[in-house]
């Protein structure tokens, strides 16, 4: 089972290596068509700006190899934090941009109505799951996740919203999946137990 | 919604854990690994790290001790850091530039701080943020409250004035990028009164992002004063964290109880283990190449980086380079003589407040209904062991149950003070012990890796009590003086210091855990019972806390010894020790003042002499210059105990030296015509 990190250089993915390491994972570094080719899951984690974060994969000539493996091999892939952000659609981020569009939605920023409330949204926050995903199971007692975050992803179809926080009476898609593509706004490297269960659900994903 | 967060701040100083008080004095805890992994243990909802160091240069090498250390650079000792952390980790201090923050991002760290910088050249935060994201860069605001009531930003650690004021500079803060803002009140800083509220609600009441407010917190209900009476995202703490078991867990259910929700806590995480888990193979490595020098005579290995060479206290007769962490001021007075006359200050009207509160601790947790005794005390069955008894059973009036850990080391007036005890008291007396023929092999093991035969006495003693406190349910163990805080000056006599799983690793058992001897010489798990500490669960069940005597009355072991001897016929040896002049003191451990401190002597070049002539310095009972004659003449002594320990584990006295070599520090010795010589006091 080879796991990839993609890594773009554009932010700091030690914590992501840390953890994946911690817990076992055998794990590639990489920015590489080739060695993204001979995944089998694919993880793109990422921190900073949207439109930063498509253009480095668009620099390292990367885009169509991601999307191959996840539309047309349909194997695992999961975006963190950023990395989740870059699988919709668009994003309004910096003007509109356009992202991976393996998850359809698009990307705002959070607005705040209510007092008490600030951007980012810095903390850890309680998951609602809504259902149980390949990540995480419905019944889990402590859904706890670290988020720092301005934008979020608005999913256009909420079949594959898995798990929502409230911010500002709505409720935030943190957790969201199509089949084998899933994405966390959370940083589950970050976060503690709960996050490296969530990490190790998805190293352990069989069947792809 | 985000829970408000519950955050640790550690300060470092030359690469070691410090406590800070009013940012200008700095006393060591201790190295940063142990304590960064009990943090993480304890699910921490995050973690800010400030350097406060001096120089860009550190040295924490000891041959002895689990943990290496061989960085020498603040940015790889964030790096090992950051490998044992799994919550969003802040790091701060020596910022200057966007290369810094780059490099501090690199090395693990998921949000820089910025502080005096921020305020020499605020373009650092717009460029930091444009370049990696305002959620990264985290500025710290240090306030002092001016005698007209308004507030001023100070910076380079409290010593600058800015003309700034702390809402002007947030708000402007925020408008350059900042991601969240650290706000610290100087004047409060390890007072433990609380929370500077005023300030922290002007600052958060007039930004919109995050602010994490700090300075002040000595109780768990300071943490809910300011959920209550601030609007901040997340409450900050340092000295508190250091000095209490599950402290973190039990401050945030203080939170919770009182109506302030947060991210529940964490016991026990099947993730991330208490306890050490070693590489063995790595370890076993490291065993063998020890005992091939000694085979060869090699003695220790060289230090291929620079080093600091060893000095010696001013006041005292303490070196740099100690079993205890040490810290010396500015005046070159190490942080244990300046902690003592602290102590010496203490006016006889605070010791009475301290006496009321040690007896609502025991009050509180008394028996209700004789089902068990009202707290353990730990002894060895010594002065200070009577003292405790004499003063918890007779002065206070309960009725405790005593703890003994027995590593068959006894002396014979050792032994026969120990079994009085049920006698002169008329109390329970339980004395665990261990076999021999284990302890025989700990003995050998302990000697070998970490040039101390005596480690099993240390993990036993510091585990028994507590332990059976668990099994027994009995809530208190009562402990005497904390000896790192006596000896270094670790901490200040209002932290109230308290037994910590964390020390008792650290300090006490340098790293080796009871798991570390699985394996060797056939040692099973069951064999290691007596050495298994209770879970983080059934501490926190029985709501054990671990207190020193010596916060809550005066200790002096000259006067404690001449008390015991009338009052109970506690025993001194008739004969004196080999390498010290008191000899009162460890009768429960012929190796203690022996052979085991001999081995201290190989390796930092001082023993125990040195340590008592420090105390009597400092109890203001002995010249300096008295002193080193004493060290002169102590210090050096191969002790006559050795006999009979070589004999107990079967090593020849060419064995034992040949390993014992392989411990000495370089930066204490160096050979010359085949003699190791070290530098003597003052050179």
């Amino acid at each position: 089972m080879s796991i990839a990190v993609v890594n773009t250089g554009i932010s700091n993915i030690a914590s992501v290596i840390n953890a994946l390491k911690y817990i076992g994972a055998k794990i590639n570094v990489t920015d590489d068509r080739e060695e993204l080719l001979r995944a089998d899951k694919i993880i793109l984690p990422g921190v900073g700006s949207f439109s930063a974060g498509y253009n480095a994969l668009k620099d390292k000539n990367l885009v169509d190899v991601i999307k191959s493996h996840a539309q047309i091999k349909q194997k695992p892939i999961l975006g963190i934090c950023l990395g989740m952000q870059l699988l919709a659609s668009q994003s309004e981020e910096g003007g509109d941009n356009i992202g991976l569009d393996l998850i359809a939605g698009n990307v705002e920023r959070l607005k705040v109505d209510m007092e008490g409330f600030r951007v980012p949204n810095i903390g850890w926050c309680e998951v609602d799951i809504l259902k149980s995903n390949m990540l995480i199971s419905k019944d889990k007692i402590n859904s706890n996740f670290y988020h720092i975050h301005s934008y979020y992803f608005n999913c256009t179809d909420t079949e594959n919203i898995i798990g929502t926080i409230k911010f500002s009476g709505n409720d935030i898609p943190v957790i969201i999946q199509k089949d084998n593509i899933m994405g966390v706004q959370f940083h589950p490297e970050k976060s503690h137990e709960s996050g490296l269960e969530l990490l190790n659900q998805f190293i352990n994903i069989k069947g792809y | 919604m985000a829970y408000p967060r519950l955050i640790p701040v550690v300060l470092l100083k030359n690469g070691q854990i410090v406590r800070s008080q009013g940012f200008t004095t700095h006393q060591v805890i201790g190295n940063p690994i142990h304590t960064i992994r009990r943090l993480n243990n304890w699910g921490v909802d995050e973690l800010i790290l400030l350097d406060i160091s001096t120089t860009d240069f550190h040295d924490m090498r000891r041959e002895d001790l689990q943990v290496k250390y061989s960085e020498t650079s603040t940015i790889e000792l964030l790096s090992m850091i950051a490998k044992v952390s799994f919550m969003p980790l802040a790091f701060g201090g020596r910022v200057l530039n966007v290369s810094d923050i780059k490099d501090r991002l690199s090395a693990g760290a998921d949000k820089v701080v910025i502080n005096s910088e921020a305020v020499r050249n605020p373009k650092i935060i717009s460029d930091g943020a444009y370049e990696f994201g305002s959620q990264c860069i985290v500025v710290s605001i240090d306030a002092l409250h001016l005698e007209n009531g308004n507030y001023e930003v100070y910076i380079e650690g409290g010593k600058i004035k800015t003309g700034l004021s702390p809402v002007d500079w947030a708000i402007q803060v925020e408008k350059l990028g900042a991601g969240e803002i650290l706000i610290n009140s100087i004047d409060q800083d390890g007072l433990g009164n609380g929370y500077d509220i005023e300030l922290i609600n002007s600052v958060a009441d007039s930004v919109s992002i995050p602010v994490i407010g700090c300075g002040g917190v000595g109780q768990y209900e300071h943490f809910t004063e300011a959920l209550q009476k601030t609007s901040v995202d997340a409450i900050a703490a340092a000295n508190i964290f250091n000095y209490y078991e599950l402290s973190y867990q039990n401050a945030k259910m203080k939170c919770i109880n009182s109506g302030y929700p947060m991210r529940p806590i964490v016991l026990d995480s099947p993730w991330f283990k208490r306890e050490p888990e070693y590489d063995k193979e790595n370890e076993a490595k490291i065993h063998n190449e020890r005992l091939n020098r000694a085979s060869k005579k090699l003695g220790p290995k060289k230090v291929d980086k620079k080093f600091e060479p060893v000095r010696w206290c001013t006041k005292c007769v303490y070196p740099s380079i100690n079993a205890a962490p040490m810290s010396f001021d500015e005046e070159g007075v190490c942080m244990g003589c300046r902690m003592s006359s602290n102590k010496v200050d203490i006016p006889e009207s605070e010791w009475d407040t301290r006496k009321k509160m040690l007896i609502d601790i025991l009050e509180e947790n008394r028996s209700k209904d004789g089902s068990r005794a009202d707290c353990i005390i730990a002894v060895s069955g010594g002065k200070d062991s009577h003292f405790q008894t004499h003063y918890i059973k007779n002065v206070l009036g309960f009725n405790p149950l005593l703890v003994t850990y027995y590593g068959n080391n006894y002396s014979e007036v050792g032994q026969r003070n120990l079994l009085r005890m049920k006698e002169v008291f008329d109390v329970d007396h339980i004395i665990y012990q261990p076999g021999v023929g284990l302890l025989k092999k700990l003995n050998r093991l302990g000697f070998e890796i970490m040039g101390d035969m005596n480690w099993h006495n240390h993990i036993g003693i510091c585990t028994t009590p507590m332990k059976l406190a668990t099994q027994l349910g009995i809530p208190i163990v009562i402990w005497g003086e904390h000896g790192y805080g006596d000896l270094s000056g670790q901490f200040s006599m209002n932290d109230y210091i308290e037994w910590t799983y964390r020390t008792r690793l650290e300090h006490y058992c340098r790293g080796y855990e009871w798991n570390y001897m699985l394996e060797k010489m056939e040692i099973t798990s069951q064999d290691m019972l007596a050495f298994k500490y209770p879970s983080d669960s059934e501490i926190f069940k029985t709501g054990l806390r671990g207190i020193h005597l010596s916060n809550y009355t005066k200790w002096e072991a000259n006067d404690h010894s001449q008390l015991v001897r009338e009052k109970y016929g506690f025993e001194v040896p008739s004969y004196s020790f080999d390498r010290t002049y008191r000899n009162m003191s460890n009768l429960d451990d012929i190796h203690e003042n022996g052979v085991h401190d001999y081995m201290k002597w190989i390796k930092l070049g001082y023993g125990r002499c040195t340590d008592h002539a420090t105390k009597d310095i400092r109890a203001g009972i002995m010249s300096r210059e008295e002193a080193i004659k004493l060290v002169e003449k102590y210090d050096h002594v191969k002790p006559s105990d050795l006999t009979r320990w070589l004999k107990y584990v079967d090593m020849s006295e060419e064995e034992f030296d040949s390993i014992a070599d392989t411990f000495r520090d370089p930066r204490v010795w160096h050979l010359e015509n085949g003699q190791w010589f070290k530098k003597p006091i003052n050179e």
